[in-house]
């Protein structure tokens, strides 16, 4: 964990921090639901750090595009808006690893920005043609498995 | 939704559109709800799912977000705070040689993690009691009174059968109000005391039914059943389907949606 924080422009000190986050955010939402954590508990661990840590980056680039003072929220507020975040993005991941494995790879590329060019050349398609025909059946299916969630009715309005 | 759709939203969120074919984007987002929305989840998935984003949500006033918001700042929640705060610092007071750091951050984390367990244990949820919680939201609930807007000839026979429910005396109630139904069967507030008394004599199932026949009409007060059906149902102990009834009036906006959010958050 300290290592990835470190690697991604923070200091030790922003680890120390994020990690006491990570594991008030599980008691808090431990006390309030019923939640299943379906892998070893370190992973899980990390995730959440993780996440937390992106979430720190993604709001230093915005406090740099966007107006400072536009969003002011206390730190209960903070803390309560990036677990909701997070269980918007278990339920994402949920959905994710139910699609095909190509689905799941073709996806990630198209996550990650990749050009339609690249994603041709990664997945041996004919043309980009193919491959934006193929992202859109991904995509449709994780879609669908999404909004079909009753949690998602819930989470969509963040 | 089509394929030109879907690469116009994949096109606008990689930034590839015109300043003309993005205008045009924006107003047909005004004019079509549908593709608003989809637009709306792909943004959320594209920065969930893409390691060098995130996914931030803004929403302070979701009903969850100011659920959590309230634990946060809670006592209990403090106190744990407080007690990852002492780990880290007992670890710090025994920080000795800078070579020995990344090992002593070992034992922090280790340390920190095992009281962590230690603290979920002690805080697991406690099993529900749900006609505890009956009898606290009922006490908050604003019963209907039935009498003040009445003709002074069907003023007395509510006044009667309010009374029998008032004192306890349920089962000359449930036969009071069960009367006055078939009389006035437009008085939202009949249905609601009626299977208030068949609640406190355990006859669930018919105060589900009537408060089904109050919803499924078209009086003002329909929406109400959905939270006195929420109450049966944890008098019968049935916290799931509680539950549900109580998600429904949040998602709708129906009478009481404070109160079965707080409710719902106990569950």
């Amino acid at each position: 964990m300290r290592n990835f924080v470190l690697n991604n422009k923070g200091t030790r000190e922003d680890a120390e921090d994020i990690f006491q986050k990570a594991l008030l955010q599980i008691a808090v939402r431990y006390q309030r639901e019923s939640f299943e954590i379906r892998t070893e508990f370190h992973i899980y661990l990390f995730a959440v750090c993780k996440n937390l840590w992106r979430r720190e980056i993604n709001k230093s680039k915005n406090r740099v595009t966007n107006d400072e003072f536009g969003n002011l929220y206390t730190d209960e507020q903070e803390s309560a808006l990036a677990l909701i975040e997070q269980k918007r993005y278990e339920l994402f991941k949920e959905k994710l690893n139910l699609i095909s494995e190509n689905c799941k790879k073709i996806l990630a590329l198209y996550f990650a920005k990749t050009s339609y060019a690249d994603i041709v050349k990664a997945g041996g398609y004919n043309s980009e043609t193919v491959a934006r025909q193929r992202v859109f059946k991904c995509k449709k299916k994780l879609t669908d498995l999404i909004k079909e969630d009753e949690r998602f009715k819930n989470l969509k309005d963040l | 939704m089509s394929l030109t759709d879907a690469h116009i939203i994949e096109q606008y969120l990689r930034g590839e559109l015109s300043m003309a074919e993005r205008e045009a984007f924006l107003q047909r987002l005004e004019a079509e709800p549908a593709l608003k929305e989809q637009l709306r989840l792909e943004e959320q998935m594209q920065a969930a799912l893409d390691e060098n984003d995130w996914a931030q949500a803004e929403n302070k006033d979701h009903e969850e977000v100011k659920a959590y918001t309230q634990a946060f700042g809670s006592a209990q929640t403090r106190s744990i705070k407080e007690s990852i705060e002492q780990a880290s610092q007992a670890y710090h007071a025994t920080q000795i040689a800078p070579k020995s750091k990344s090992k002593k951050l070992w034992y922090f984390s280790a340390a920190a993690v095992v009281a962590f367990i230690i603290t979920l244990t002690l805080l697991k949820p406690q099993p529900i009691d749900t006609a505890a919680l009956h009898t606290e939201y009922l006490a908050k609930t604003e019963l209907p009174d039935l009498t003040t807007r009445s003709a002074d000839d069907e003023a007395a026979e509510l006044l009667r059968a309010q009374g029998f429910l008032n004192n306890g005396e349920y089962e000359q109630a449930v036969a009071a109000f069960g009367k006055l139904l078939e009389q006035m069967p437009e008085r939202g507030g009949v249905y609601i005391n009626l299977s208030q008394a068949q609640t406190a004599l355990g006859q669930y199932n018919k105060a589900i039914q009537i408060l089904d026949l109050l919803i499924n009409s078209s009086l003002l007060d329909a929406q109400k059943g959905h939270w006195y059906k929420a109450l049966v149902y944890l008098k019968a102990d049935k916290a799931s389907k509680a539950k549900k009834e109580l998600k429904t009036i949040i998602d709708e906006g129906f009478y009481n949606k404070t109160l079965a959010s707080d409710l719902l958050d106990k569950l």
